[in-house]
């Protein structure tokens, strides 16, 4: 815990000036991740060891370009710097991060934070890219022109100016060192006056310059709501002070920048020098971001990262379901005495998990390349290639953030629909999220691919896909985008301003601490939810054991030897079970699809939560094939699978267009309790969350039984 | 009822609690806006307070 009496210390700046590195870099990853009060935007906090000694609270906040705060993540770190989070004071130090390459722009954020009279740390960050161009940037000059603000000039990445912040964070937290405020013209010094003084006089409160000066130059309400001024008492004085500012020839909204920048200009006459050589990144990007080569070079870029995936996982995953072969054995050798315990630990625990946990080297390989893709910023530039998509279908450019998350998962991309202004576009974007390919179809794709589409056709095709799976989700969002924001919601569209970062070589410490995390959150999910979820699925499949079913099939079969005798004694329990009896009624909703039952029982159980289809699958099949089956695995039992019973007995289940007609049945349908329960949230109503679940759910019944139907007549 | 059923009976009725309890919990949290309630894997899962 942080003790009230430790100095607090803020990280801010514009996103992607490296406030992320220097943050790990300042803490050593010794971090807490929390929320702020009320908002879902993450608090990231740290303890950092200044060069005297002291141990202060190390707060890195959300990427803003000004405080002229519209978004939820804007709001924070306004409010964070007056101190008005609940339970925090002011934080006694201010580091600005400005990226080295474009200082002026940089700096508008450090002269409006300036107004709030906060002790202020200068970090030029990302200095090694600004040698690379050919800028030099004289610090002590600027630290001069700044009354003594500390400048310090930084590499994150590189480690380099690390020692340099803390000894600057040390030197502004003792001598309290202030950001020169610019000399505001006087009609807007007087404007700035008269509001605060209306805005004292209605809300019975002290409103300071820094306050005022936000209330008159922005159009959010954001400082306004927050001091409790209402819309009606504030309209006219407001007015009234943009009117005055009017009459002396400044534009209300450009007085701001205008009057910063003009005195920036001033600063850094001199501090800046050199000339800002074209660089390797407006090469790459005029190939990645190319009409034609950009959108084919994404392709590839997905080809390889899936196929790399595939190929790079084989290896740990036989390793680990040899070790879940053993830990089978083991459990069962030594419960002997105990059949029905043996039977759980064995086929339900050890046979559900271990089904999960198998795909945990795809998982870590796919996030440490997604890793990779981030941090060489080209993520950004695939967000900029699917702008085009989405602008035609008239989905608001701020969907992209939201949609691209949802490829990670649909909660927090439906909560960063937060960002989009327009509540119409905001609910169109929320209503298309569930459809991208989420982190959790992945066991089911990988499982499908390893098992039939990987030993038939080839790591290629394996790859093919995977990438199909990830683009059908995206191809139905589109026409189902078009109709929402034209006919439906009928959305005006609005621009789309995106900064591309600079292409550079990603930090493999972060690369690796993301996936770490991924992988914790993957097996602590595996220890937990799944690992419970083991337990009632086989006692579903377990229950009831009639002995008359055992002695009517060793009547029907007694020449048979007891080994599949033994099988077939299983087989016909799990299907008289009650998960088999549910799974058999309501099979013929999936039977278009080609699901058998234990397809149905998979599908069925997946509804709150999709990846639990692997572990169901699991011990459905590890309980049917008896206890003696434990060396095999659950892709070998599923290639063997055949019909029972039925036009198709004997011939097997899992045909090519079953296995396309399953994963696409996985890709479009609504399979996830959170995520039904979140569109309701941010949507304020759950008649949307429920057309959501039914549209998504018919469509992926629909297009299931199409694959299959078309399929089975063509192959 | 033998040891062996007791334990298992045990065993299946504390997972099948543990997942009512986490239901629950679900729910509660979704009432209260705290983002993800964790379990699915996303970069959400940690923003709720635990």
């Amino acid at each position: 815990m942080i003790e009230d009496a430790q100095a607090r210390v803020v990280l801010v700046g514009n996103p992607n000036t490296g406030k992320s590195t220097l943050f790990n870099a300042l803490t050593g990853l010794r971090q807490r991740v929390g929320n702020y009060p009320g908002v879902t935007v993450a608090r990231k906090s740290g303890t950092c060891e200044l060069a005297d000694g002291q141990k202060v609270e190390l707060v890195d906040l959300p990427g803003l370009y000004s405080l002229a705060a519209v978004s939820p993540d804007e709001r924070v770190v306004v409010d964070a710097l007056l101190g008005r989070v609940k339970n925090e004071h002011a934080p006694d130090v201010v580091v600005v991060v400005c990226d080295a390459t474009n200082l002026l722009r940089n700096l508008f954020l450090a002269a409006q934070i300036a107004e709030l009279g906060l002790p202020m740390v200068i970090a030029v960050n990302q200095m090694d890219a600004a040698k690379a161009r050919g800028i030099e940037i004289d610090g002590p000059l600027l630290s001069y022109r700044l009354n003594g603000v500390p400048v310090v000039l930084v590499s994150a990445w590189k480690g380099e100016g690390i020692t340099e912040i803390r000894r600057a964070v040390a030197h502004a937290l003792t001598h309290k060192t202030i950001f020169p405020v610019v000399a505001w013209p006087d009609a807007i010094a007087k404007a700035v006056a008269t509001v605060a003084l209306t805005a004292e006089r209605d809300t019975q409160q002290p409103v300071p310059e820094a306050l005022a000066q936000r209330l008159l130059f922005d159009s959010a309400p954001t400082i306004a709501e927050a001091i409790g001024w209402s819309a009606e008492a504030r309209e006219m004085p407001i007015r009234q002070a943009r009117e005055q500012v009017r009459r002396s020839g400044l534009n209300p909204p450009a007085a701001e920048p205008m009057v910063h920048y003009a005195r920036l200009r001033e600063i850094l006459e001199g501090v800046v020098r050199g000339v800002n050589r074209e660089t390797t990144t407006v090469a790459v990007d005029s190939i990645l971001l190319h009409r034609i080569f950009g959108p084919l070079c994404f392709a590839v870029i997905m080809l390889g990262l899936f196929w790399s995936v595939f190929a790079l996982a084989k290896l740990p995953m036989a390793w680990i379901q040899n070790g879940v072969d053993l830990t089978k054995a083991f459990a069962a050798s030594h419960l002997v005495s105990t059949p029905m315990l043996q039977s759980l630990v064995a086929d339900g625990v050890v046979g559900g998990v271990g089904a999960f946990l198998t795909f945990l080297p795809q998982i870590l390989i796919l996030f440490l390349f997604v890793g990779i893709l981030e941090d060489s910023g080209y993520m950004a530039r695939a967000a900029f290639i699917m702008d085009r998509l989405f602008s035609w279908c008239g989905l608001n450019g701020k969907s992209f953030v939201p949609l691209l998350s949802g490829f990670a998962c649909a909660i927090p991309g439906l909560l960063s629909t937060r960002t989009i202004e327009d509540p119409k576009a905001r609910l169109a974007t929320a209503f298309t999220v569930p459809f991208m390919s989420c982190s959790a179809r992945f066991p089911i794709y990988a499982l499908m691919c390893a098992a039939f589409i990987g030993p038939r056709y080839g790591a290629f095709w394996e790859s093919v896909a995977m990438v199909g799976m990830h683009v059908v989700g995206l191809v139905i969002a589109v026409p189902t985008a078009f109709i929402l924001t034209r006919f439906i919601l009928k959305v005006r569209p609005a621009p789309f301003v995106l900064e591309l970062p600079r292409y550079q070589m990603p930090k493999p410490r972060d690369v690796i601490w993301r996936m770490w995390q991924n992988a914790y959150e993957f097996v602590s999910k595996a220890g937990t939810l799944i690992f419970a979820i083991t337990f009632v699925v086989w006692a579903l499949t377990y229950f009831p054991r009639d002995p008359a079913v055992a002695e009517r099939v060793r009547a029907e079969s007694p020449q048979m030897n007891a080994e599949h005798l033994e099988a077939r004694v299983q087989a016909a329990y799990v299907e008289q079970s009650w998960m088999g009896r549910f799974g058999k009624s309501v099979q013929p909703v999936f039977d278009p699809c080609g699901f058998d039952w234990k397809l149905t029982v998979g599908v069925l159980a997946s509804f709150p939560a999709r990846e639990v289809i692997v572990s169901t699958l699991g011990i459905t099949y590890s309980l049917g094939k008896g206890a003696d089956a434990n060396s095999e695995d659950l892709r070998v039992a599923m290639r063997e699978a055949k019909w029972t019973e039925g036009s198709r007995v004997d011939t097997p289940i899992f045909t090519l267009p079953t296995v396309l007609a399953l994963m696409i049945f996985f890709a479009l349908c609504s399979q996830c309790g959170s995520t039904v329960a979140t569109l309701a949230q941010e949507a304020g109503s759950w008649g949307w969350a429920a057309a959501s679940f039914f549209y998504m759910t018919a469509l992926a019944w629909i297009f299931a039984t199409a694959v299959y139907q078309i399929g089975s007549k063509l192959l | 009822m033998n040891l062996d059923a007791v334990i298992t009976t045990l065993a299946i009725s504390a997972a099948a609690l543990w997942l009512l309890r986490r239901l629950w919990l679900t729910l509660q949290d979704r009432r209260k806006g705290r983002g993800c309630a964790g379990g699915c894997g996303c970069s959400a899962t940690k923003i709720g307070p635990r």
